[in-house]
């Protein structure tokens, strides 16, 4: 517990001292927070506080650290290492970002993200339809030939009947089914058949189509387009989402804000094509 | 300072914990089915906020494991994978103990990052980072937590992450989420662990942890007060098959015999176990049961993290059944009284089921084929062959809600199965016609005139003289035909428990034989080179009406209901071929799936 306090202390300090009032002399100070630290690290790994000689080979790798470290930053090494580098762009970006704080989004703010991004609340397409079951236990070989017959039978008739489960097998599950989406179906009856009945048409009688579990035949009686749900319905999400997707245009604009602080020149490589430079500095 | 300095993290990870909301409901909504609808999902998986989870590379969030259980594509491992049928319900599981910790490890900012343990997490070298792993998993199996990493405050952050997470995917009606987390108790590497399940939003502040004790009896006590709070929560025991003979165990946890409190208070908390997952099943063993032919059946028997293999008395669910008797004639009360499930245990936030394209589950420890395939144990204890595909919690409940699913679990009306999603019913009675399962009302007249799987049998009525069971499976539309359907009987005879599997329907017009009980081999084969099974094998659909031939009015017995597929190529199969990888020869090449119903339990009344 102590030692998170404490780290925290260190991580707060390290955060709110800028930058330029960093001794850039050659003076090294290494403070009493810092040798409680240390020790403190040496306490958690060996389970007991270091010895006087001990705490002074702490205080000495650290200078040891920091002199190196110093003379790295003035070679400039940190430049060509990409570990470094990265590593260096990645607090950075992390301190950008929680800089980005966001305010709550107003009502207004909902609706008019919900207006210009109404696509991705809408609902799936949903079909109604009737099916009349072929089972192989039952059929066997004969399966194929009986469900094609049943079919036509049922073009043949006028008008041609509107639900006829009891011309094929029991079926298990149900013969009817309102408004469901192909994941729904898909889930009840295969992803090929729920896919195939998806693509067919409405208001006739039409097979076998083949599920996993044996032949149907098909009649879809309604086929609803994809709807579009009220606010008040996706309220939750929407705000969501928004609060996504403002953070994301923060971040982005502190990049921007940062990037602006540069002029950035792009060599071309000598060795690319002209042609797709040239295409690419037109886009 | 401290409060802030978390919150501070938490947000530069991008894990902001926006206020829980469930989401309204469209207009859509499902009627509620009496009958009862099955739905499919899991109730233990694990994310980035696990120690074991992250220290092996994974980076889903909760939220990423609610959106991949919807049918979304996630990223895992720099790929992106997606269910091909999504589930019906979820409840991620993180481990209590330093619950979000060890992610913390990892950022530079954050002073934890300077200790050692950060160092043999982030180390290049995987034997260094294995060996810390297992070296904090011993400091919660050994019970001696490192102070920083239980701060409370902390924990208390990383809970609400999951809480929020379930809270936001949660779509009654059509996706049911449970707010949950794992009880991580293994003393001395011997499993007892419990996932355990909150019924609705109103959730304690805090796990309880191992860190609070090691003794399931503490845990219920802990459950029971909260459900003085109106917190109403279960818990489910797993992986009983590693726990070297303590999870289902003759004494408590002081040693003592089991008393009837016990056993009530045992039942009370944990109404249902899971029995198949990734670490293998846990439902019996050929040890145990000699003369079940399919006990063979993805066999996991190293404790976890060791390589020592454990007792098999006291590791599997059938002989609890039968302890469960047992006991029960002694003291009167039956500890062992309990409904089965399956879930996944994946640890990279995915709840990945399907063998056909099988990622892995343990991170960097089985992230690519050739590890996956290879022999040699890893740091969990077995090759990573070993493992399963996941595995499915069944509930036969009226509506997918939180409300209905979890009462199914109460009532114990749920099923197991290996992956597939086979639909399974069944039903015990004094009075169902012999013909029932082929009459259009079956399931009605089922519930009417009996009692559902996880059930007991009315007290016999003096007229009749055996009870008969109703035992119905569908195929997955999606995997192999059905090859049978079996009632597994155990009973008690002069003191002592027996046991007997009964095929009760086979596929392809074939009859069990009278004598031994069996189907007849129905020829179904999988070709090695492709994966393609026998087409014109098996059934869609098993249904029968059994009479026990062996009932005695005077044994008390337990009957549950196993349906098996015809076989497939294992992932492990699928893995090679697609990868040109020789067939693994440490693990079988083919699988039968299969799904076990919760028992129905006969008692004799005291007249008889």
């Amino acid at each position: 517990m102590h030692f998170l306090a404490l780290g925290a202390l260190i991580f707060v300090l390290y955060m709110c001292v800028p930058r330029a009032t960093e001794p850039t002399s050659d003076t090294i100070t290494v403070t009493a927070d810092m040798v409680a630290a240390l020790q403190e690290q040496w306490q958690q790994q060996w389970q007991r506080p270091p010895t006087a000689q001990e705490r002074q080979w702490l205080i000495d790798q650290h200078i040891r650290e920091e002199v190196f470290y110093r003379e790295a930053k003035a070679l400039e090494l940190d430049r060509d290492d990409t570990i470094v580098r990265r590593r260096l762009a990645q607090k950075v970006e992390f301190l950008v970002a929680d800089v980005a704080t966001l305010s709550a989004p107003s009502e207004e703010d909902l609706r008019s993200f919900f207006a210009a991004h109404s696509e991705q609340y809408q609902g799936p397409a949903k079909l109604s339809f009737t099916h009349i079951y072929f089972n192989p236990d039952e059929r066997r070989e004969r399966i194929q030939r009986d469900a094609e017959r049943t079919l036509l039978a049922l073009r043949t008739e006028q008008p041609p009947p509107r639900r006829a489960p009891a011309r094929g097998d029991r079926f298990m599950l149900h013969s009817d089914y309102q408004q469901r989406t192909q994941a729904e179906i898909a889930r009840e009856f295969g992803h090929a058949f729920a896919d195939r009945l998806f693509a067919s048409p409405t208001g006739e009688w039409l097979g076998p189509l083949e599920s996993g579990y044996g032949l149907h035949l098909v009649r879809i009686a309604e086929r609803t387009e994809p709807t579009m749900p009220l606010f008040t319905a996706v309220h939750a999400q929407v705000r969501d989402d928004l609060i996504a997707h403002q953070r994301r245009e923060a971040n982005e604009a502190a990049y921007r804000r940062l990037r602006d602080r540069y002029t950035i020149i792009i060599d071309q490589a000598p060795n690319t094509p002209q042609g797709a430079l040239t295409q690419g500095t037109a886009r | 300072m401290k409060r802030r300095f978390a919150i501070y993290l938490f947000t530069s990870l991008g894990l902001i914990s926006l206020s829980a909301l469930a989401h309204a409901q469209g207009q859509n909504t499902p009627q509620k089915n009496p009958l009862r609808n099955a739905y499919f999902g899991d109730l233990h998986l694990h994310t980035m906020l696990s120690f074991d989870a992250f220290t092996i590379g994974t980076r889903t969030t909760p939220d990423d494991a609610y959106r991949y259980a919807k049918g979304e594509p996630i990223e895992y491992g720099g790929k992106k994978i997606q269910p091909k049928t999504p589930l019906d319900f979820l409840g991620v599981t993180d481990h209590a103990e330093y619950m979000g910790m060890i992610r913390m490890l990892t950022d530079a900012n954050n002073p934890l990052s300077k200790s050692r343990w950060a160092a043999g997490i982030t180390s290049t070298d995987p034997p260094t980072r294995s060996k810390t792993f297992l070296e904090l998993a011993k400091t919660i199996s050994g019970n001696t937590p490192i102070p920083e990493f239980v701060d409370e405050q902390v924990l208390r952050s990383n809970w609400r992450i999951i809480i929020d997470a379930a809270e936001r995917a949660y779509q009654p009606g059509k996706f049911t989420t449970f707010i949950g987390y794992e009880w991580t108790s293994f003393p001395d590497n011997q499993n007892l662990h419990r996932n355990v399940i909150f019924r609705g939003s109103k959730v304690p502040p805090k796990p309880f942890s191992v860190f609070d004790s090691q003794k399931p009896e503490d845990l219920w006590t802990f459950l029971e007060n909260g459900r003085k709070d109106g917190i109403d929560a279960l818990a489910i025991p797993h992986n009983a098959n590693v726990s070297n003979g303590m999870m289902y165990n003759l004494v408590d946890s002081d040693g003592q015999p089991l008393s009837r409190a016990y056993a009530e208070r045992r039942m009370a908390n944990e109404p249902v176990n899971e029995i198949v997952q990734i670490k293998g099943q846990s439902e019996t063993h050929p040890g145990l049961s000699p003369t079940d032919e399919l006990a063979n059946f993805e066999l996991y028997e190293h404790l976890l993290a060791t390589d020592r293999i454990g007792k098999l008395d006291g590791s599997y669910a059938r002989q609890a059944y039968r302890r469960g008797l047992e006991i029960e004639e002694k003291i009167g009360a039956n500890p062992y009284k309990f409904g089965v499930i399956g879930s996944t245990d994946s640890h990279i936030g995915a709840s990945v089921t399907e063998e056909t394209d099988f990622p892995g589950a343990h991170g960097a420890l089985d992230a690519t084929a050739p590890v996956r395939l290879r022999p040699e144990p890893t740091a969990a204890g077995e090759p990573a062959g070993r493992f399963s595909a996941g595995a499915i919690a069944g509930v036969w409940a009226e509506e997918n809600s939180r409300e209905a699913i979890f009462d199914a679990f109460k009532r114990k009306e749920v099923f197991a199965t290996s992956g597939t999603r086979i639909k399974i019913r069944f039903f015990g009675g004094w009075h169902y016609p012999k013909k029932l399962h082929k009459n259009k009302s079956w399931i009605k007249q089922g519930y009417d005139g009996g009692v559902p799987m996880g059930s007991d049998l009315p007290v016999k009525p003096a007229t009749v003289t055996t009870p008969r069971f109703v035992a119905w499976a569908l195929k997955d539309p999606e995997s192999a035909p059905l090859q049978r359907l079996q009632i597994i009987k155990g009973w008690m005879a002069d003191g002592e428990s027996h046991e007997q599997v009964f095929d009760v329907a086979c596929s392809d017009t074939l009859t069990p034989d009278p004598h031994t009980h069996r189907c007849p081999d129905n020829a179904a084969t999988v070709n090695l080179n492709d994966c393609s099974i026998t087409k014109d094998k098996g059934a869609v659909e098993l249904s029968t009406v059994w009479t026990d031939p062996t009932f005695k009015a005077e044994q008390r017995a337990f009957y549950y209901a196993r349906v098996i597929e015809n076989p497939v190529c294992r992932w492990s199969t699928w893995d090679a071929l697609r990868n040109t990888l020789n067939l693994p020869k440490h693990v079988p090449a083919t699988i039968q799936e299969r799904a076990w119903a919760s028992p129905i339990w006969y008692t004799p009344s005291r007249t008889q």
